[in-house]
């Protein structure tokens, strides 16, 4: 039994709370950290989506062609907000880990949405599935690798600013 | 007072909030296309003919409905292909492509509306002689086909619905 179960004296005592609190501290930060990342996928899956949605992203001359299917509107509202998550978590390392798990979570969102009508059997051909599986494989890649390293971006000039401005206004 | 990671926590709550709404709405409406699609309709609910002996009328009543709640179509096109039937043997009549490129139809969600078109036949026509022989002939008894198709702008991109294929009628 380890002593802090058992507290039977203020050194004990002290000893119990304090390992209680920085228990809760860890589990606080590591509930608000996946809140952040959860937070940060949804709105990269509903502005990426959003294109998808609206259909400028799906004129007929990127179906046979490579290019972004965002717009720059698309692409700058990406870059501003992927700064916000970095300036309320300034520390760089954890930035760049919420940063990736951010963006695989918004992918899975954005394959998720799009293939949805064939889980939910509105689309029960099989040949139509299979051309929206596709079509979602597609669109991801062509509108995730340009935005992922605008996010990237917009997170490390959040991150750099965070750090100027909330960690010297905390420190001081 | 607010300090400034207060505010800016709560600025990217109201940011993950409003995305998170309009995440639900559009999926909800985009996965509505899908039956939308497949569910428009165009009835054709009269074709009826006037046939006189220099002018042939045929007055007819469509109407298109969407029966779902998706928000996002646009007409673009209506074509109409009328034939009689003649010993078996389909004449064509008459076709008539109506655009809207200008100007698309919106066609809202639980949209039902319906259009009427008057169309004169050109009686000097070799099918408008024939369909007045045929409808004189059979007195006014007469087999006749009528297809449509619509084309439709979606966020896909233009779409050729296949609408109700044809309307087989008896005068």
């Amino acid at each position: 039994m380890t002593k802090y179960l058992t507290p039977d004296s203020d050194k004990g005592v002290n000893t119990y709370f304090s390992k209680f609190q920085h228990n809760g501290d860890v589990l606080m930060k590591t509930v608000r950290n996946a809140s952040i990342t959860l937070g940060w996928a949804i709105v990269i899956a509903t502005l990426v989506l959003q294109a998808f949605y609206s259909g400028h992203s799906y004129n007929v001359e990127y179906l046979n062609t490579y290019g972004p299917t965002l717009t720059l509107f698309d692409m700058i509202l990406l870059f501003a907000l992927s700064i916000l998550p970095g300036f309320i978590s300034f520390d760089l390392e954890l930035l760049v880990k919420m940063f990736f798990w951010a963006f695989g979570l918004s992918v899975a969102l954005i394959y998720l949405c799009i293939t949805l009508p064939s889980y939910l059997g509105i689309i029960a051909i099989p040949v139509l599935q299979q051309f929206l599986t596709q079509g979602a494989i597609t669109f991801i890649f062509r509108s995730m690798v340009p935005s992922s390293v605008i996010c990237l971006m917009g997170t490390l000039l959040g991150g750099f600013l965070g750090e100027r401005l909330l960690h010297v206004t905390t420190a001081s | 007072m607010l300090t400034k990671k207060a505010i800016s926590t709560t600025i990217f709550i109201a940011i993950v909030i409003i995305s998170a709404i309009f995440l639900i709405v559009s999926t909800s409406n985009y996965v509505e296309f899908y039956r939308a699609i497949e569910t428009l309709d165009l009835t054709i609910m009269n074709a009826s003919p006037s046939v006189e002996q220099n002018e042939v009328n045929i007055t007819l009543i469509f109407s298109i409905t969407n029966p779902t709640r998706y928000v996002g179509l646009k007409l673009q096109e209506l074509s109409f292909a009328l034939y009689f039937q003649n010993n078996s043997e389909n004449i064509d009549l008459w076709w008539k492509t109506l655009a809207y490129h200008n100007q698309p139809v919106t066609i809202d969600p639980y949209w039902n509306n319906t259009f009427e078109y008057h169309i004169n036949l050109d009686v000097n026509a070799d099918s408008t002689k024939r369909f007045q022989d045929l409808y004189q002939t059979q007195q006014g008894n007469v087999k006749w086909l009528l297809k449509s198709g619509a084309i439709v702008i979606t966020f896909a991109g233009e779409i050729d619905v296949p609408l109700t294929a044809e309307y087989l009628s008896h005068s």
